[in-house]
């Protein structure tokens, strides 16, 4: 019947009584002539009674302990949330921040000891060769080890660039920072993770110091001795002809597996640089005897254990 | 420092809100008698709304921990167990969606496993002395789990909350968010289909 649909819905809300009289009324009204909905009726009845009559489940005997374990567990995690910080006004966690900043100076104080070896020898002229012969040489390096360092490093390399041209250090002052450098590096990496990190230019700040130019330093003619006492052996040779003598110690260099060979020409010496493995030191100074005079023989004990040492000839002219 | 203003209460409630409170202090512990108070209800809700025990029991612990995470954000406007319920409803939903998600959807009428293939598993029920009549009524239970697993999720929640686990209208509108007269226009649905789908699989009611 047309009206039966009309009652489908009201027919549930007439067990609790929540029809309005006039609904109520009208559809007991119904309900006298139409056998369909009074079955619908007893049945919903039903229904109703079953679901009244669903048994109540009872929660497992270890239900209420595995839920304070994690409830407790959300408890600890409250108190060990990593503080924020904000270097840059940027928040980042602090211990990404930390691991970031060491792992960055790391690499940074061990490419600035490295380059400070290759420091060019300061000579009274033409300093503009010498920074371009350095520059040479830095670069060739950067080549030579493409993969060596992070990209982050590999720019900030870039950017100290202008420092080691701009000069006006002595030294002496290169000497003392490197001195710092590889005493207290592990004071400086635990120091450095407890600040927060600088700002762009504070960073470049530090680097200068750390960096500490030494190449550029062209007062008088500073001998060789005094950026040699980095490390290394420094041998002074003395030759016929300085550039045929430059080329045979070459070969002989890399005769004897040294790496990193740099060479600095000017006009009354020339120079080169190499690591050379500590094995061969003994042999390669004796080689260098047949090449010409060795005059002096300068270098810092004890720091072999099989690795390689930096030796720097230089040869000059009779 | 409370975040609540205490309002005239039942006694329940103000039981509740002692270890709320503590609970919202800082004191974790206190969250355990709040647990142990709740869980059998909250429990059997999810029951009600996922159709498995395993599953509601997952649900309810879920419940339970988000329920700690944001103890700070009640305010007391509403009863606690109302804002604890309203809680397992939700993450009940959530977990249908997943159970959804994997098994195809299912026609109850067609098809004997239930909702994501598993089994409503009778062996929680209270003990009854008659061990003949506990059998039969625990498969009466699981053929009538099996239509309100079948209904949609709006009128299941209503017919669950109202019809078995005995809420008022007035709390059925707090947990679920909705207007007076769509609680009872769902309920009324709920209840046509869960009747028809129970003559239907079992014969004559």
């Amino acid at each position: 019947m047309r009206k039966c649909k009309n009652f489908k819905n009201s027919l549930p809300l007439y067990l609790d009584d929540l029809l309005s009289p006039g609904e109520k009324r009208s559809l007991e009204e119904h309900l006298q002539t139409c056998l369909k909905c009074k079955k619908d009726l007893i049945q919903l009845n039903k229904t109703r009674v079953l679901t009244s009559n669903l048994e109540e489940v009872k929660p497992p005997p270890w239900f209420q302990q595995r839920i304070m374990s994690r409830v407790r567990e959300e408890a600890g995690k409250k108190s060990d949330e990593p503080k924020w910080f904000y270097p840059l006004r940027i928040k980042v966690p602090l211990q990404i921040t930390a691991t970031v900043v060491i792992a960055v100076l790391a690499v940074y104080i061990y490419r600035a000891g490295e380059d400070r070896i290759k420091d060019v020898v300061p000579a009274a002229q033409v300093p503009s060769v010498e920074i371009k012969k350095e520059q040479v040489s830095e670069q060739r390096n950067e080549a030579a080890r493409p993969d060596h360092y992070p990209e982050n490093v590999r720019a900030m390399k870039q950017k100290t660039m202008p420092y080691e041209n701009a000069g006006g250090r002595m030294t002496g002052e290169a000497r003392d920072a490197n001195k710092v450098l590889s005493e207290a590096k592990t004071d400086r990496l635990e120091a450095e993770a407890k600040k927060s990190v600088e700002s762009n230019d504070a960073f470049k700040e530090r680097k200068k110091e750390v960096y500490a130019p030494a190449p550029a330093a062209k007062a008088g003619a500073s001998s060789l001795s005094q950026s040699a006492a980095l490390s290394g052996n420094v041998l002074r040779m003395k030759v016929a002809r300085v550039n045929p003598a430059a080329e045979d110690i070459k070969t002989m260099l890399t005769k004897y597996s040294a790496q990193n060979i740099s060479e600095e020409a000017s006009p009354d010496r020339f120079i080169l640089r190499a690591w050379l493995p500590d094995r061969n030191m003994e042999d390669f100074i004796k080689q260098l005897r047949t090449v010409g005079r060795v005059e002096e023989v300068r270098g810092v004990t004890g720091s072999s254990h099989g690795e390689r040492i930096l030796v720097t000839v230089e040869i000059v002219g009779e | 420092m409370s975040n609540i203003t205490i309002d005239r209460k039942t006694c329940s409630d103000d039981e509740d809100l002692k270890y709320v409170l503590l609970c919202q202090g800082g004191d974790t512990e206190a969250f355990a008698v709040l647990v142990e108070r709740h869980q059998k209800k909250m429990l059997n809700i999810a029951l009600r709304m996922v159709g498995n025990y395993e599953d509601a029991c997952d649900v309810t612990q879920e419940a339970f921990v988000a329920a700690y995470k944001a103890i700070r954000k009640f305010k007391g406007e509403a009863k606690f167990s109302t804002w604890l319920y309203r809680i397992v409803i939700n993450h009940s939903k959530n977990r249908l969606k997943k159970l959804r998600g994997f098994a195809a959807s299912e026609d109850i009428l067609s098809d004997d496993s239930g909702e994501g293939g598993k089994k409503y598993t009778g062996n929680h029920i209270q003990a009854d002395d008659h061990p003949g009549l506990l059998l039969e009524k625990r498969e009466r239970d699981e053929q009538v789990q099996k239509c309100i697993t079948s209904l949609d999720d709006d009128y299941r929640e209503v017919l669950v909350l109202r019809d078995i686990e005995g809420f008022s209208y007035e709390e059925i509108r707090e947990m679920l968010k909705i207007p007076d007269g769509t609680v009872k226009s769902r309920l009324s649905r709920a209840r046509n289909a869960l009747k028809d789908c129970l003559a239907k699989i079992m014969g004559d009611l």
